[in-house]
C-alpha cells in the first residue's frame, strides 16, 4: 500500500516536472523566428526539425533551452537563408542523424555554411523522393514533393522545396516551407494523399502559394503560417487570408501569435496554444529593438522622425545604404534632421 | 578594387533579398533596381554609385565549388548506407 502511494507520487511529480508534450502523442512547434521558417516535431524521444530560420535566429538556444540535444531528422526544405541559416548552428552544437535537402546548388556564403556543416557532422545526407516515408516510432514523416532529386535544377528554388506530410494514427499535418501554387498543383496531380487536420501554408502564407484547389484537397480544420510581425514582403497576403476566411478554416501566425504549439492524438483529435514569448535573441534580431533602414517596410519607415510616406519610399529605392549617414542624401534631410534620427533611438545604427 | 559583393539569395513578391558582404547583411530592394534577367544565385558588383553589375564569372565559379561540396556528400550518402 505504502508503496503504491510512492508510486503514485513519484508519477505525479514526473507529470509536474517533465518537459510539456512528453506525455502529448505528437507535438509540432511553429517557432517563433520572425521571418522565416522553423518547425520542431516531436513524439516520444524522437525530434524531427524542419528548417531553421535566419543564420542570426538562435534555433540551437531553443533547443537546448527545451533539453533536446539530439535531432534524428533535419529536413532543409530549400536553400534560402530563411530557412537553411539557423540549421548550421543546430549542426554545430547538435547530434544530427540524417539530413533531407533537395540536391539543389545555391551560390550564397549562407547555403555554404549549411553544406560544409553537413559535411563536417556525422549526419547521413539523403535526397529523397515522393512517396519515400521515414518511421520514427508511431510517428511517420512522408515526402509529398518533390518527385526527387533536383541536383540538375537551376530554376527557382521554391519550385522543388521539400514538403512532408506527418502522421501519427489519426492525424496528419502538411508542412509546406516555401512550396507555391504549382508545386502545389503538381502533388495533386501526382496522387499522393495529402489530406491533413493541420496544414502550415507555403511560402509564409504569400498570395503565390495557398491555390483554392490545394487548400479543399488538404482539408485542414487548422492552418498556420511563419512570418515576421510587420513582414516586409507583406505576409501573409491578404487573398490567402481571404481563400481560409472563405472556407471557414480558422489560421494563426507566429507574427500575430508568438510560438504555435500543436499536440495531436492518435485518433485525430489535436489543440492548439500559443505563446508570446520569443525564442532567446530572435527578437533583438528581427528588427523588433530597431528599424534597419535596409530591411524595414514602408510602414515601419515612417515611424522614424522626418520620414513619411515619400521619404520612405526614397530610402527603399535608395537601398542598400551603408550607413545612417546616408540619409543626409535625401532632399529635406540634413545634419540637424539626421541627428534627430539618430536621438528618436528607434533606428539600428 | 575595394567594390563590395552582393548575391541574389531570393527572388519573391515582386522583389529581391540580396545578401551583401561577408556577412550576408539582408537587403530587399525592388528587382526594377536589378539589371534584367538576373536569377537566384547570380552575384553582382556594386558599384562607387550604388549600381549592381552582374558578376558572371564569380556566379559561375561559386555555383561549380558549391556543386562539389554537393557531390561529395551524395557521395558520402553511399558509403554511409
Amino acid at each position: 500500500m505504502r508503496k503504491n502511494k510512492i508510486f503514485a507520487g513519484i508519477i505525479i511529480v514526473l507529470a509536474l516536472i517533465w518537459p510539456q508534450g512528453l506525455f502529448a502523442e505528437i507535438t509540432i512547434t511553429a517557432i517563433d523566428v520572425g521571418q522565416g521558417d522553423a518547425v520542431l516535431v516531436s513524439h516520444e524521444s524522437y525530434a524531427v526539425l524542419i528548417d531553421g530560420g535566419r543564420p542570426t535566429n538562435p534555433v540551437a538556444d531553443y533547443l537546448k533551452d527545451n533539453c533536446i540535444s539530439r535531432i534524428h531528422l533535419m529536413v532543409a526544405t530549400h536553400a534560402h537563408a530563411d530557412h537553411v541559416g539557423g540549421l548550421v548552428g543546430v549542426l554545430n552544437r547538435k547530434d544530427v542523424d540524417k539530413v533531407l535537402y533537395n540536391g539543389q546548388t545555391h551560390t550564397t556564403l549562407t547555403f555554404e555554411r549549411f553544406i560544409d556543416a553537413i559535411l563536417d557532422s556525422d549526419a547521413v545526407y539523403q535526397e529523397p523522393e515522393r512517396g519515400e516515408s521515414f518511421e520514427f516510432g508511431e510517428m511517420e514523416i512522408q515526402i509529398l514533393h518533390p518527385e526527387g532529386s533536383a541536383a540538375d535544377y537551376d530554376g527557382h528554388l521554391h519550385d522543388k522545396n521539400i514538403v512532408v506530410r506527418i502522421v501519427y494514427g489519426d492525424f496528419a499535418a502538411v508542412i509546406s516551407g516555401d512550396i507555391e501554387r504549382e508545386g502545389e498543383l503538381e502533388m495533386l496531380a501526382s496522387g499522393v494523399d495529402v489530406s491533413a487536420q493541420v496544414l502550415e501554408l507555403g511560402h509564409h502564407g504569400s498570395r503565390t502559394s495557398g491555390h483554392p484547389k490545394w487548400i479543399r484537397a488538404v482539408n485542414p480544420e487548422f492552418v498556420f503560417w511563419q512570418a515576421a510581425e510587420d513582414s516586409p514582403y507583406g505576409h501573409p497576403h491578404r487573398e490567402t487570408l481571404a481563400t481560409l476566411n472563405r472556407y471557414g478554416i480558422e489560421a494563426k501566425g507566429t507574427g500575430t501569435h508568438g510560438m504555435i504549439i500543436i499536440t495531436g492524438q492518435n485518433d485525430g483529435n489535436f489543440s492548439i496554444n500559443t505563446s508570446r514569448s520569443p525564442v532567446s535573441g530572435t527578437r533583438r534580431s528581427l528588427r523588433e529593438a530597431c528599424i534597419d533602414i535596409n530591411m524595414a517596410s514602408l510602414s515601419e519607415l515612417t515611424e522614424i522622425v522626418h520620414i513619411g510616406e515619400a521619404r520612405a519610399k526614397v530610402i527603399i529605392e535608395g537601398r542598400p545604404w551603408e550607413s545612417l549617414n546616408e540619409l543626409t542624401r535625401i532632399r529635406g534631410i540634413g545634419a540637424g534632421r539626421l541627428q534627430d534620427i539618430i536621438d528618436q533611438g528607434i533606428v539600428c545604427e | 578594387m575595394n567594390n563590395q559583393y552582393a548575391v541574389i539569395d531570393k527572388i519573391s513578391d515582386g522583389a529581391a533579398t540580396l545578401l551583401v558582404g561577408e556577412e550576408e547583411k539582408e537587403v530587399i530592394i525592388g528587382l526594377d533596381q536589378l539589371p534584367a534577367d538576373v536569377k537566384e544565385g547570380d552575384w553582382l558588383e556594386m558599384d562607387e554609385n550604388g549600381n549592381f553589375i552582374p558578376a558572371p564569372d564569380i556566379t559561375r565559379e561559386r555555383r561549380r565549388d558549391i556543386r562539389g561540396k554537393l557531390d561529395k556528400l551524395r557521395n558520402r550518402k553511399i558509403s554511409n548506407d
